[in-house]
């Protein structure tokens, strides 16, 4: 599936040429992996293993490999490290109790007043500065409570940097704008060279977490391509669908009497869902938004 | 005018007989607190006991955090319980701590604010105190200047004191003055046009307002990474020593790294850190109008000496 798709990104027909277009052997490559609904839904083992396997044999060392993720506790769930190569870091910015910021890089930050809070700065993941040459993003297809979804976009800005959870305290979150600002702050868009959106499972609702089992669904299916916008708009495309079908309301719905504590029924969130982010992101020059101007093509296995 | 006060190190208050005077010098104890009737047994056994009348304290409640797990916030900001701004307020009274959870914190939270504490000790917790009250003894305390950024005209009333709790708590460095000055960035007095007191006008809004008009960025220190962490600043511009208290010691929360953003370019700096004799700042940065740094953890209290 990984090989098919990276062919047909890349127009080339053998594995190592699809990969050398984007790493070459002295790269040092973080793989932005996403945990957050682990152990049910999270960057499946199996594709992150393949990817890890597609960068050795284009012979990246495997001690220049990082799976890397914000959260030790929720990295550590998986077990990425009984199915990559003996050297590949397997390395969280934060441990279990989430008080240290010696992972992030000091002098790297975004500063930003939501509400009053006193911490007013989000630092930048140390070794995106500091140690990787380059980027693979590896978001899962989720929805997201505030954010709408959790693709790309959300993966590579929230997953990179530290005190997030201040944007979405209340029930209106600065989800919106936030989540582009963070995304384009350098180095991320210029060593985030591919993205690799994981769809062999899902969540349509009260992500990013998978708490609900009755949440998950399985599309089946990997997105392979270089512009995280374009991604996330498919994405959203296919949540939206989902949802429709299970009669939820939709991502873009801003009503009041979809507010609610209960996000076990799929009627109610605890946030007003901000998926116009995604669309804000391409004003930043993040990538494309416009559905005409994607290029789209979609394999069948 | 600047808050200045004799800096004096709390006292372990004792209700044990003086037959324990051989344990406390143990314990390099020199000097306690024992009630008025059981002073003049205290005479022969080497320890200065000064007489308490608990009855003329103003009794503190522990200081540290309530961590709120069971209120839903997507911040997990807890409340810190401090009492700096009694200290403040009360400058000459007497303060007395009853078997905090923490009286290492409490012992450096009275230190830190320049205010005399008499503390009992839960029996078995009498050893971190007198580890702290060493810890205290080692650092130099000779300037108990505070630097401050924010005039405070307390006129006494509840709303005035809740005001001071919130500023300690979110570390905006203020003093108690009787009128205003020109040469301040600013003072605060409430009842004022831009601080009024009419309904409405709560202590938090009340704080948010007076941060929005000094602004972060004029702020003598700012603190990133920690929501637990009191701040004070004490010395001279020329030499200012950061104090750093963390509240979750009581709850066991040993902090991990946290960035300090302090005015001003200091090029050199010592640290003191209780419980980690050997910790060194890190990621110093001396830039043109200010100087941050990484405190690498935090038990319970450090202190950082700056200096041009």
């Amino acid at each position: 599936m990984l090989s098919r798709g990276m062919q047909a990104l890349t127009g080339d027909s053998r594995d190592e040429d699809c990969w050398t277009r984007f790493i070459s052997a002295r790269d040092v490559v973080g793989i932005k992996v996403n945990c957050s609904g682990a152990p049910h839904v999270m960057s499946s083992v199996e594709l992150v293993a393949s990817i890890v396997k597609n960068l050795i044999a284009i012979g990246v060392p495997s001690d220049h490999i990082w799976i890397y993720e914000r959260f030790e506790d929720q990295l550590l769930s998986v077990g990425y490290d009984k199915c990559v190569p003996q050297g590949v870091h397997i390395w969280a910015a934060e441990g279990k109790r989430r008080t240290s910021l010696l992972g992030y890089d000091p002098y790297t930050y975004v500063e930003v007043d939501f509400f009053g809070e006193e911490d007013t700065r989000s630092f930048m993941t140390r070794p995106v500065t500091e140690t990787f040459t380059k980027i693979i993003n590896v978001p899962k297809m989720k929805e997201h409570q505030a954010a709408g979804v959790t693709g790309c976009l959300k993966n590579i800005a929230y997953g990179n940097f530290s005190n997030m959870d201040r944007s979405h305290r209340f029930a209106k979150t600065n989800t919106y704008s936030f989540i582009g600002t963070l995304a384009a702050v350098q180095p991320i868009p210029s060593r985030t060279v591919l993205n690799i959106m994981d769809g062999l499972s899902a969540v349509w609702h009260a992500g990013p977490f998978s708490e609900f089992p009755q949440f998950r669904f399985y599309p089946k299916q990997i997105c392979c391509g270089t512009d995280p916008v374009a991604m996330d708009h498919l994405l959203i495309d296919l949540i939206e669908a989902k949802r429709k079908s299970e009669g939820a309301p939709s991502l873009f719905d801003r009503s009041q009497k979809h507010l609610g504590p209960d996000n076990s029924n799929p009627q109610f969130n605890h946030f007003i869902r901000e998926p116009g982010h995604v669309e804000y992101a391409s004003q930043l020059g993040l990538g494309i938004y416009d559905s005409d101007r994607i290029k789209l093509e979609t394999i069948e296995l | 005018m600047i808050w200045l006060a004799a800096v004096i190190l709390p006292i372990l208050f004792w209700q044990q007989g003086a037959d324990t005077a051989p344990e406390l010098r143990k314990s390099g104890v020199t000097h306690i607190a024992v009630p008025p009737a059981a002073a003049a047994d205290w005479k022969t056994t080497g320890i200065v006991a000064e007489p308490l009348d608990l009855a003329s304290t103003i009794k503190l409640p522990a200081p540290g955090v309530a961590l709120r797990m069971d209120e839903a916030s997507a911040s997990h900001v807890p409340w810190v319980s401090s009492n700096g701004w009694r200290f403040l307020r009360q400058p000459t009274a007497k303060f007395y701590y009853d078997k905090p959870s923490s009286p290492a914190l409490a012992a450096a939270e009275a230190f830190t604010f320049g205010g005399q504490a008499f503390i009992r000790p839960a029996a078995d917790s009498a050893e971190s105190l007198t580890k702290m009250l060493d810890f205290l003894k080692t650092i130099n305390f000779d300037h108990a200047e505070s630097i401050n950024d924010i005039r405070f005209i307390d006129d006494r009333s509840a709303l005035s004191g809740e005001l001071m709790n919130l500023m300690v708590r979110d570390n905006l460095l203020f003093q108690i003055v009787h009128s205003r000055a020109a040469d301040s960035k600013l003072t605060v007095q409430l009842g004022s046009k831009e601080y009024p007191t009419s309904t409405g006008s709560d202590a938090n809004s009340l704080v948010h307002r007076i941060r929005t008009n000094l602004t972060d960025d004029k702020r003598r220190i700012r603190v990133f990474g920690t929501s637990v962490v009191i701040v004070r600043v004490t010395g001279g511009v020329d030499q200012p020593r950061v104090h750093l208290l963390n509240y979750g010691a009581p709850a066991h929360i040993r902090i991990g790294a946290f960035r300090i953003r302090i005015l001003g370019r200091y090029s050199k700096s010592q640290f003191h850190c209780f419980g980690t004799p050997n910790a060194q700042l890190m990621d110093f940065n001396a830039q043109s109008d200010a100087t941050e740094f990484t405190v690498p953890s935090l038990n319970t209290y450090a202190v950082v000496d700056l200096a041009r």
